[in-house]
């Protein structure tokens, strides 16, 4: 039965992660101030397992309607489980050099442990006509289930069309120079589940008084969760030129998504954690994204033993929250962040200082004026907090080139770049509004701008000095891979012998003032999908690596 | 063939239709208690332990950074967001004083927390009998004095403040904001059904407990004779203090904690 296939995909995926923080006990500085306890020793171990199962079935069943139509039925059913599992535990001070052990630590201890269990089931089925093998047409229609949804939430079901049209195929078509070209169309709509337990109002065990057993609130909870619902237009083509010496792929998009899940500050008057790991998610009206994504590529010489190659790609994001719950305008989503009507998904807002000048006796910032939100000034203490920009980057890019030189070297150099976005810069917030006050701004204020120096002595009300843009174009790698002689190969009992040496993370071109444009905090209340907050956070380090590959 | 192909396809995709896989769906979640399953009549005594316990947490937060503005305390560690409460120039957005928890030394939420649950467990026993739960009028008068004494906190610690909470359906209900003085009066209320249970069970415990309460709240409120009539009441040995240990970082004494790291944590 040629006509009726089957497919059936069974897998366990299983990640084992270990972190460990080790700090051993150096008595030399025990009695330095400086170092305080952690000169006593710490060490703190996090175990974190992950198991994906995967079970995907389809069917299809395929079969000519008449000489030029053909159609091709399918079919399936997914499910998907995620077990993870993580288990902490830390002691503070060792008693003697030498031990690094939990259990031989004498001061406090602390453990935890959490599991996080996701499951989802979903089907399709899908129809595609397919006309002279060069125009398809295809609909389809999914539903999903899954164990995030709220009490008051049921399955959701996800349409597409599709439609594709090899031009190039036509008889009419003469323009040698383009071997292909692929017009495309696509409309489809697609979800996203909540995070686990964010529909239900939930407490967690804790220690009551005398230590008897207890609980304590946690999660307020969603009742009315559901998943967001993207509906999304792609129109495009993919084009070969020269017999495919070069060729562009060019895609716009524009995604409506429909109660986005947005996580939100609750009010602490409610008495549950109004932020991570408390806050709430919450099914946002709409949210607009629109754009295009470019890859062009092509080889523009190749000629004996010598070939050069090389790829652009770029993607433009306009983002736009286009409502959120009836009769709200913004929602807080961190400190600096917004979810506003009318703007991206988790903006920075704050007062913004338009203007300012010195007492140049004191050194004192004064006269300083604040953005009003109408175009205007007005007195920074009474001013609104106003649009400053994006988290996230609303064009990105990368440019490549690879150099092979008869066949066995190869030179590979890539750059990427990102801009349209701001990153606060932690660093110097703490350093010259905390710790002290160090920066040379807090010693000779007249040397800068007034307007920076109103931030600085402001006491953290007036920070928008510290959002800064984070655009920045990176050297990411470059490499030289050598594929070795046969005869090298073939003593190793090799098929292909390799080696390679790459360079990562090379060098940065930014205007960004902080640590690096690509360093943020990943966890805690500065952290999260957009929290672009750098304070002293390792950056993404350069690296030289050297590879040996053999095949065999 | 053919016809039997399309019936299993068609009966594939029929299936997402149904209730078929909704049992597979189920998850454990080790770590996290389901308010449906936890407001139940026979976790009474283990809901009121969890207001007594976020009390006693919010408690030691208060201790420490109240100290800290008023000089009663100089901070050993060198974490930053610290500096303003002893340069006494934090501001109302600062996380530490707005929405960290009792182990971050969090001051508004660790006290909305620990109101909170004991405003909850208060309408949840309302809501049952005494044969349902039999120690109900105790816990009643505990949780109403635990009640009394994070409004308390809140009233002298903020100028205004807001009540929120849960309906009868269990959903959530903002408050509006409100002064000070509310917040003494609704102490008082709180402290008075707590006299009156306590009285009715004979648990002196809590009937002093709550008539200390009641008289700061009076004294808040500038009323001396009424607070006065209610300490008068008070054995002048009675002592009531808030608990705290070493077994894990929630129930650490915190001013201990936040100044030597080396010292017992109890």
């Amino acid at each position: 039965m040629k006509w009726f296939t089957h497919r059936v995909t069974f897998g366990v995926d299983r990640t084992r992660e270990v972190n460990t923080l080790y700090q051993p006990r150096i008595d030399s500085l025990v009695s330095n101030p400086t170092f305080g306890s952690d000169a006593l020793g710490f060490i703190s171990i996090e175990n974190h397992n992950v198991d994906y199962t995967t079970v995907d079935y389809a069917a299809t069943a395929a079969f000519d309607l008449s000489p030029t139509l053909h159609s091709s039925s399918s079919a399936g059913l997914q499910f998907y489980h995620t077990l993870g599992d993580t288990v902490y535990a830390d002691g503070l001070f060792f008693p003697a050099p030498g031990l690094s052990a939990i259990s031989a630590t004498t001061g406090p201890r602390s453990n935890s442990n959490g599991t996080e269990e996701t499951k989802s089931i979903g089907a399709y089925g899908q129809e595609q006509i397919s006309w002279r093998d060069r125009l398809f047409l295809t609909a389809g229609l999914r539903s999903d289930d899954h164990s995030t949804f709220g009490a008051n939430f049921n399955r959701v079901y996800y349409p597409k069309f599709s439609a594709s049209w090899i031009m190039s195929e036509e008889p009419f078509w003469k323009y040698r120079f383009v071997n292909q070209l692929r017009l495309r169309a696509a409309y489809g709509e697609s979800g996203r589940a909540p995070p686990q337990n964010a529909a239900v109002r939930s407490d967690q065990p804790a220690t009551g008084p005398n230590d008897v057993d207890a609980v304590t609130p946690l999660f307020i909870g969603n009742p009315d969760l559901g998943p967001e619902r993207g509906k999304e237009i792609e129109l495009g083509f993919d084009a070969g030129l020269w017999n495919d010496r070069a060729g562009i792929e060019f895609t716009y998009y524009r995604k409506k998504t429909v109660d986005e899940i947005l996580l939100r500050e609750v009010a602490p008057s409610i008495g549950f954690p109004p932020v991570p790991p408390g806050g709430q998610y919450f099914n946002a009206g709409a949210v607009l994204n629109k754009g295009i994504e470019l890859q062009a590529r092509a080889r523009p010489y190749d000629k004996g033993p010598v070939s050069v190659d090389m790829t652009l790609n770029l993607a433009t994001n306009s983002n736009k929250i286009l409502s959120l719950s009836p009769g709200v305008t913004f929602v807080t989503a961190g400190t600096n962040l917004q979810h506003r009507v009318g703007y991206p998904v988790g903006s920075w807002f704050t007062k913004k200082v338009v203007s300012a000048e010195f007492d140049s006796t004191t050194g004192q910032a004064i006269n300083i004026l604040c953005d009003d939100g109408k175009g205007g000034t007005m007195a920074c203490a009474s001013a609104p907090a106003v649009y400053i920009g994006r988290t996230t980057p609303s064009f990105e890019g990368g440019f490549s080139t690879t150099l092979t030189l008869w066949n066995r070297l190869r030179l590979y150099g890539l750059l990427d770049f990102k801009s349209g976005y701001r990153k606060l810069d932690g660093t110097t917030r703490v350093r010259c509004t905390f710790f002290g006050q160090v920066c040379r701004e807090n010693f000779f204020p007249l040397e800068f701008d007034p307007k920076r120096i109103a931030g600085i002595q402001s006491n953290r009300s007036l920070v928008d000095f510290l959002i800064a843009d984070a655009k920045f174009m990176k050297l990411r790698e470059v490499s030289v891979v050598y594929t070795l002689p046969d005869a090298w190969a073939t003593a190793l009992r090799a098929s292909q012998a390799t080696v390679s040496l790459a360079g990562r993370n090379l060098h940065t071109w930014t205007g960004y003032a902080g640590l690096d444009p690509e360093a943020m905090f990943l966890g805690g209340s500065r952290g999260g999908n957009f929290s672009q907050w750098e304070q002293a956070d390792l950056p993404q380090l350069t690296r030289w690596i050297v590879t040996v590959n053999l095949a065999f | 063939m053919r016809h039997t192909a399309m019936v299993v396809l068609v009966g594939l995709v029929a299936a997402a239709g149904c209730d078929l896989f909704n049992n597979a769906l189920e998850v454990q979640s080790p770590s996290t208690i389901p308010a449906g399953g936890l407001e139940v009549p026979a976790n009474a005594g283990l809901l009121v332990n969890g207001a007594i316990g976020d009390f006693e947490c919010a408690a030691g937060a208060y201790a420490v950074m109240s100290g800290l503005i008023t000089d009663e305390l100089i901070d050993a560690t060198q974490t930053a967001d610290r500096y303003p409460y002893e340069l006494r120039t934090m501001l109302s957005s600062d996380r530490r004083y707005a929405v960290n928890d009792c182990i971050g030394l969090g001051v508004y939420t660790p006290l909305q927390t620990a109101r909170f649950s004991a405003a909850n467990i208060l309408s949840l026993l309302n809501g049952w009998t005494v044969s349902q739960v039999p120690a109900r009028d105790s816990l009643i008068a505990t949780a109403s004095a635990y009640e009394g004494y994070s409004l308390v906190l809140l009233g002298e610690g903020f100028c205004t403040m807001v009540v929120s909470g849960l309906d009868a359906n269990r959903q959530i209900v903002y408050g509006g904001e409100i002064s000070r003085d509310s917040v003494f009066t609704l102490a008082v209320a709180a402290f008075g059904d707590a006299i009156t249970k306590g009285q009715a069970v004979g648990n002196s415990e809590i009937v002093n407990m709550a008539h200390v309460g009641r008289a700061r709240a009076y004294l808040d409120l500038r009323q001396p004779a009424l607070a006065r009539a209610d300490a008068q009441l008070v054995p002048a040995a009675y002592l009531k203090v808030v608990s705290a240990s070493g077994i894990n970082s929630r129930r650490n004494n915190r001013v201990w904690q936040e100044n030597s790291a080396t010292s017992d944590s109890s």
